[in-house]
């Protein structure tokens, strides 16, 4: 697991990634219990030329590394790594304020839990609205940026039926 | 005066409800656990449970 955070901050380092942030379960279970996934997210900016997004030189230096494909994913040592180029204004946004926390000798950039709140909640497939709920139960969530950010992204009407139906 | 069934009722929602705090204690502990370790918890867990798949009838 180190290897693959060690891998990623060279790929940021490098200029291959703009920029980028761990999500998906392994930033939740940063913050929560822990519970089963099998991969790490990877969220990042891709490099654009003329608006349109580059993914080849992350790929390049990936493969050049020797690094296999897998499915969807690049398997870094025995662990499947899916990297996410970043779609939406909401995730552009979760990347650049991600936190910096540390993986042993290495520091990796985490999305915030506010942030993984509003991604789940946008994407809502059965596994997104079950970790919306473990970190609703178990996290300290900043109320104040959580609406902000809801608002801000339209979300709030969508996270008021939530909690409305699970939480009413 | 309770019912015998009553009382075993009563007695049976009260030993669930000492499970669920108990689980939800637990949960606060794991939660606590350095994120190393809950990385591979989570990963270990993914590998037991594709392992407890292949008995499915």
């Amino acid at each position: 697991m180190e290897r693959v955070f060690k891998v990623i901050k060279k790929m940021y380092q490098e200029g291959i990634l703009k920029d980028y942030a761990v999500g998906g379960a392994v930033a939740t279970i940063y913050y929560t219990e822990p519970f089963a996934t099998k991969d790490i997210d990877i969220f990042f900016i891709p490099p654009e030329e003329d608006e349109i997004i580059i993914l080849t030189p992350f790929y390049d230096f990936l493969l050049k590394k020797g690094y296999k494909t897998y499915k969807e994913y690049i398997m870094i040592g025995d662990t499947p790594v899916q990297f996410i180029p970043t779609a939406t204004l909401l995730e552009k946004e979760a990347v650049e304020k991600a936190i910096s926390v540390k993986y042993k000798s290495v520091d990796i950039k985490i999305l915030r839990p506010e942030y993984l709140v509003a991604i789940f909640l946008k994407v809502f497939r059965p596994k997104d609205r079950d970790k919306l709920i473990r970190l609703l139960d178990q996290v300290k969530i900043d109320k104040a940026l959580l609406h902000d950010v809801l608002s801000r992204h339209n979300l709030d009407k969508k996270f008021n039926d939530f909690m409305e139906k699970y939480y009413g | 005066m309770d019912k015998p069934s009553d009382r075993n009722q009563k007695k049976v929602e009260k030993f669930r409800e000492m499970i669920f705090k108990s689980k939800e204690e637990c949960r606060r502990i794991f939660a606590k656990e350095p994120f190393e370790k809950k990385i591979k918890t989570a990963f270990e867990l993914y590998r037991q449970a594709e392992y407890l798949k292949k008995f499915k009838p």
